[in-house]
């Protein structure tokens, strides 16, 4: 029976029609970086929203209501919040860079920007840090003092990318280009000695 | 210029990630399609499910790589994609092909029998589908099929005698002829 089930099946994938392989890889790895996007998304959002209820809660409790606009975002002094070891904003030479991204961004922008790093020699990988991952760095940047981060939420952060570079020497001119891209808000080298990474929580 | 050496050792690192995958997906693919072509009956749709099974291996890929078994776990992860396209298909249509019982359809001598094998298969509920393929085509042990599916040993013996009871009532006499 066994045997007979086999022969059968194998009749049966007879008729495979000539698919192509190579496409599997390329539509594997692009549906899979997607994948990993939304699931990393959905941990920030879902971590985000949990601190947004929690802070309007503690607003409505301890003070009236402010309706007023959020206060603008502040790139440079974010820039700072990097690993000690590094240096930053640094100008001539970075191993790494933070482009930040304007507050009234359009999805087309950021996805001519995205392309233009991805296809930059310089630029070696390019991490998109949205609004919920900022706030969640700085939460962990200032475990200790959560006060101080409490009542911010994500939309008072700025949207970035976080990319290394090939070679370092070449960040100013990696930054010329960069800062022409429609939509970028500012660009900011992050210079780290060998073995440290450029971030300040991981 | 310690830096830069740090820089290209990460990229090496994944261009050898890379590579790694591809040949993944090279000697993995057609034996899954095939197992999914079983399940589904529709080369496209296997190639879906096929181009899913290695999507979601991607995005893990840095985790599992070293997993001593990549095929059983592809195989695993292969079957919960055809277990969720089957939820998702009998959702959407109300009226499944259940054949009738009773009128078991017997193949006439002008029937392939490899093609009443799939009819009578697609009878069957989908998990038995499963025991069956990965037992009789991918040649599967009781005890791989059971950690693939997620169940125990007794569950995946059982049910396999059971569907193929049920085949062999389906496809009738022209079952031994083989």
């Amino acid at each position: 029976m066994d045997q007979n089930l086999r022969v059968l099946f194998d009749r049966a994938i007879a008729d495979e029609p000539d698919l192509p392989l190579v496409d599997l890889v390329d539509d594997a790895v692009a549906a899979g970086n997607g994948l990993r996007r939304r699931r990393q998304r959905l941990v920030a959002t879902g971590v985000a929203a949990v601190i947004a209820v929690a802070a309007v809660g503690a607003v409505n409790v301890a003070t009236p209501p402010q309706r007023s606009a959020p206060p603008p975002t502040v790139p440079a002094a974010f820039g700072t919040l990097v690993n000690r070891a590094c240096q930053a904003p640094a100008d001539e030479t970075a191993t790494d860079a933070a482009v930040y991204l304007a507050p009234e961004i359009t999805d087309q922008q950021r996805a001519v920007i995205k392309h233009g790093l991805d296809a930059d020699p310089a630029v070696g990988t390019v991490v998109f840090q949205s609004r919920e991952e900022a706030l969640e760095k700085l939460k962990k940047v200032y475990a200790d003092t959560p006060e101080l981060v409490d009542h911010i939420v994500p939309s008072q952060l700025p949207e970035s990318f976080r990319i290394t570079l090939v070679v370092r020497t070449q960040y100013a001119e990696l930054a010329e280009r960069a800062k022409r891209l429609s939509g970028v808000d500012e660009i900011i080298g992050i210079d780290c000695p060998a073995g440290t990474s450029a971030s300040a929580v991981d | 210029m310690a830096a830069a050496r740090w820089g290209a050792a990460r990229r090496r690192e994944q261009t050898a990630q890379q590579a790694e995958f591809t040949a993944f997906v090279e000697t993995a693919a057609p034996r899954l399609r095939r197992t999914a072509y079983l399940m589904c009956r529709d080369w496209h749709l296997a190639q879906d499910l096929t181009q899913t099974t290695f999507a979601k291996m991607y995005a893990n890929w840095g985790r599992i790589r070293h997993t001593a078994n990549l095929e059983a776990y592809s195989r695993r992860v292969l079957m919960n994609a055809v277990f969720d396209q089957n939820k998702r298909h009998s959702a959407a249509e109300v009226v499944l092909a259940e054949l009738p019982e009773g009128s078991p359809q017997r193949p006439d001598d002008t029937t392939e029998l490899h093609i009443a094998l799939l009819q009578a298969l697609a009878a069957l509920p989908i998990r038995d589908q499963a025991i069956v393929v990965l037992r009789h085509w991918e040649d599967q042990s009781v005890e791989a099929v059971a950690s693939t599916l997620d169940v125990s040993v007794s569950v995946v013996k059982m049910q396999n005698a059971r569907a193929l009871t049920r085949l062999r009532s389906l496809l009738g006499q022209d079952f031994v002829r083989i």
